[in-house]
């Protein structure tokens, strides 16, 4: 029998404490699949354990994550900022999966691109996900594995 | 007191120092870094009083930085914070010569916990 390394409920804990510490209060939780992601960020960790973390949300979702994490208006924020603040957020959340995950392995730089992440099934498997709900918008986290990993 | 702050974040520079103003570190001279060889320059030029640094950055990561700064004779107080914080990084962190690993999401608590012991 495999025993499940993480679960949604992993996810959400994380979610809440990375949301209550630095967005000002806690997300709730959510369905997955509402909403097809506008903006995606997503960090690789290679090693013991192989697999992606992936954050998705709206365009609007990510520039209120820049806006409160950087403490000015939404106007005010360049494309950059959005980039920063939302990859920081999803090099949080990967950390913190890398930590109860099989080591040694490393955390990638975060990247942020457009629209949803599409990982091919062939190869990896997902592990856990997570909805929430935000000031209004939808954010999903996968934990994607690589279908040869242990544990996975 | 000066004190460097190292990440490739600009977000997250900006919530370092304001976590460290609501931990009541505030009136500190701040000094910025946007990764590990910015860093090193920085505290060779600056010579700051305690260095607060992200592990993953590009170009030299913070593990890589603490390994170069006590190689080259610097012992400037040093500490992680960073998303990872599982006992294999504390354990590396501590084997360098790191002073303490303050994890993210971290609170002004937690701010407090790992400096008062080190900011005498």
């Amino acid at each position: 029998m495999t025993i499940a390394l993480l679960g949604s409920e992993d996810i959400l804990a994380i979610a809440g404490d990375l949301w209550a510490s630095y967005l000002g209060d806690e997300p709730l939780p959510s369905v997955a699949g509402l909403v097809v992601p506008e903006v995606s960020a997503t960090v690789s960790v290679v090693g013991e354990w192989n697999g992606l973390v992936v954050v998705g949300t709206s365009v609007r979702g990510a520039r209120l994550v820049g806006s409160v994490l950087l403490e000015i208006d939404e106007a005010d924020l360049s494309d950059g900022d959005v980039n920063d603040a939302f990859g920081e957020l999803v090099n949080i959340i990967g950390g913190n999966v890398k930590s109860v995950l099989p080591g040694p392995s490393s955390l990638s730089l975060p990247l942020v691109s457009a629209g949803a992440v599409t990982v091919s099934e062939r190869g990896a498997a997902i592990v856990a996900e997570a909805a929430l709900e935000w000031q209004g918008e939808q954010f999903e986290i996968t934990v994607w594995s690589s279908i040869e990993t242990k544990g996975a | 007191m000066k004190i460097l702050i190292a990440d490739d974040s600009k977000v997250m520079r900006q919530i370092v120092t304001r976590t460290l103003r609501q931990a009541g570190y505030d009136g500190h001279d701040i000094v910025e870094a946007v990764d590990g060889k910015d860093a090193f320059e920085k505290v060779v030029a600056e010579a700051p009083d305690l260095v607060l640094s992200d592990w993953n950055m590009p170009n030299m990561t913070g593990i890589e930085l603490l390994d170069a700064l006590r190689g080259a004779g610097n012992a400037v107080r040093f500490g992680f914070v960073t998303s990872e914080g599982s006992p294999e990084m504390r354990g590396r962190a501590e084997a360098s010569g790191a002073l303490f690993l303050i994890a993210k999401p971290f609170t002004p608590e937690a701010f407090r916990d790992a400096l008062d012991a080190v900011l005498v």
